[in-house]
């Protein structure tokens, strides 16, 4: 991989980590599903570097660094969403899953059938 | 006619019921920018038996005390994170940046003595001198008295919090007289009040709430150290304890400033009590060995009249207050010629003058650093633990905006909508979360072969 691409796909890296975190920071379910595709893409791109050509290296250390604070930042939100949604779901007793009609199902029923709830 | 008339009654009642739908609304509306203020929401109710038709039953507030509570365990670490960034602030103005505070007065300092090396017994070159010790150790004092003030301004800010802290709990007891004395009346205005005073106290310090059956919270901090019961206020006190008389908090005549382990309260305590006085014992260390460095060199050397060196420094005997005590020696700042330029006394020996100039890049300090990397590595200290704290503040503040974004998303909505928006909302993120530990790999490969 060229060293610009390399750098392209830093850049992609963080800004759908960004999205992310933009997306849990403020509740937002479309913007979440969205910022998928280009993790899932960026990640595969980074994955088959190899060496990084030395005019950018200083360049993609930097996005690589703020990708890693930018990782940070959806973890600590992820986090935080996933109690703040565990605790208001377990409060109306719907802490489980879901089946392929939308109905909500126990936790149990969940695994039993297949879905790997993380609740 | 009697059909005719139920007719009427019903469509009385359904507009009855749409009015004050409507003036809840409007309410609602009146107080969106209202902090503390949760969303109302009427409740309606199928008609008696017979009557059909529709009864108001009442208004009920949309609140979600799991959620509140989400929210008031975050303010602890955000308040904490946020009074050590404003506290370190001030120190960071205090000590100036490097190159042009201490450092750049130590370099002055030890150029003097380069000057004098040229012309030992320049009456000029030694006034330089004397004016440079002097200057640097007024920097000194000066740096270790703003560190002081610091301090002491945490410790103002400590009690100031812990009012603030008793007045909030007051209010949280009264509140809870008030909603006892409601017997199951209306009372989502003082529920209101009572989440937003909470809310405000778990930002100082790191509070604990249980629930009572009647509507009212009972408080407790600490290692459970109760502050409200019911409407009982258990008040904090602030206690002037030597040799500084700084406070210390107790609750019931027990001492309990080290149970502060999050909230405001706690990072004010962490400057006064860890993070200022660690950068003092820096300071202090610095002082210390320029005095000691300096004087040794200096009784090693020959003054003016060929008499073996005394004092540049005062003499002080531990590096502990250094910063604040050093000062030129009382016989030396009395007469320059007692400045010690000569290591052997023969005339134009300036041997005592260049050790001294050459003491500026000796690694004297803990045996491995200069004077002025010294003094770099505690400016970088204080800036360091000033972003860090900044950074946590951000990140803590994000996630409590998050939740209370999330509560008013899901509060103008049906239960069943409700629980399928946070299902989603969660599936989403969990769907991102699986390449995380990925990223987070792949990270730390690209950053190794990059060498950082």
């Amino acid at each position: 991989m060229s060293g610009s691409r390399v750098l392209d796909a830093a850049l992609r890296l963080r800004a759908a980590l960004d999205s992310v975190a933009g997306a849990l920071a403020w509740p937002d379910v479309t913007g979440l599903l969205m910022a998928e595709s280009g993790l899932a893409s960026a990640l595969a791109d980074l994955g088959s570097v190899r060496r990084v050509d030395p005019a950018d290296r200083a360049a993609v250390a930097a996005e690589l660094l703020q990708a890693r604070a930018a990782l940070a930042r959806c973890r600590i939100l992820g986090a935080s969403a996933s109690d703040a949604t565990t605790l208001s779901l377990a409060a109306q007793g719907k802490a489980a899953g879901y089946n392929r009609a939308g109905a909500t199902i126990s936790r149990a029923a969940a695994l039993r059938g297949g879905l790997k709830a993380a609740l | 006619m009697s059909g005719l008339m139920s007719s009427l009654s019903l469509a009385a009642r359904a507009l009855d019921a749409q009015r004050a739908g409507l003036a809840v609304t409007g309410n609602n509306i009146a107080n969106l920018n209202t902090e503390g203020y949760t969303r109302r929401s009427i409740q309606l109710a199928e008609g008696q038996a017979g009557a059909g038709g529709v009864d108001v039953l009442g208004t009920r507030a949309r609140r979600d005390l799991l959620l509140d509570a989400r929210v008031r365990q975050e303010l602890p670490a955000e308040g904490r994170e946020r009074a050590i960034a404003g506290a370190l602030s001030i120190v960071q103005a205090s000590v100036g940046d490097p190159g042009a505070s201490l450092d750049a007065q130590l370099t002055s300092f030890f150029d003097s003595f380069a000057s004098l090396a040229q012309d030992p017994t320049s009456t000029v070159a030694r006034d330089g001198v004397m004016l440079q010790g002097r200057l640097l150790a007024r920097s000194f004092n000066d740096i270790a008295a703003r560190l002081d003030d610091s301090r002491r301004g945490a410790d103002s800010q400590i009690r100031g919090a812990v009012d603030n802290i008793n007045r909030l709990s007051t209010e949280v007891a009264a509140l809870n007289q008030a909603i006892n004395a409601a017997n199951g009346g209306e009372v989502d205005g003082l529920r209101d009040r009572q989440v937003q005073a909470l809310k405000e106290l778990s930002a100082l310090a790191d509070i604990s709430v249980l629930q009572r059956g009647d509507g009212g919270v009972d408080v407790s901090m600490g290692e459970g150290r109760a502050m409200v019961m019911g409407a009982t206020v258990y008040a904090l006190a602030t206690v002037d304890t030597p040799p500084n008389g700084f406070a210390q908090l107790q609750v019931g005549g027990v001492t309990m400033t080290s149970e502060v382990a999050r909230g405001e309260l706690a990072g004010l305590l962490e400057v006064r009590d860890v993070l200022i006085p660690g950068y003092q014992a820096r300071l202090d260390t610095i002082a210390f060995s320029v005095a000691q460095q300096v004087n040794t060199v200096h009784q090693g050397g020959t003054d003016l009249a060929g008499n073996a060196g005394g004092n540049f420094f005062a003499t002080i005997g531990a590096p502990a207050g250094a910063a604040a005590a050093i000062t030129l020696d009382a016989a030396l700042a009395a007469d320059s010629d007692l400045v010690a330029a000569s290591q052997t006394g023969a005339p134009g020996d300036n041997g005592a003058a260049k050790l001294m100039a050459n003491l500026r890049d000796a690694r004297v300090v803990n045996g491995s650093a200069t004077f002025s990397e010294g003094w770099g590595q505690l400016v970088y200290r204080v800036g360091s633990d000033a972003q860090t704290a900044i950074a946590q503040q951000k990140s803590r503040l994000e996630v409590v905006a998050q939740v209370e974004h999330l509560r008013d998303q899901v509060s103008g909505v049906s239960l069943d909508e409700e629980s399928a928006l946070l299902m989603r909302y969660q599936r989403a993120y969990e769907a991102n979360a699986r390449y995380f530990s990925a990223v987070d790999t792949m990270l730390a490969t690209l950053l190794n072969m990059m060498g950082n």
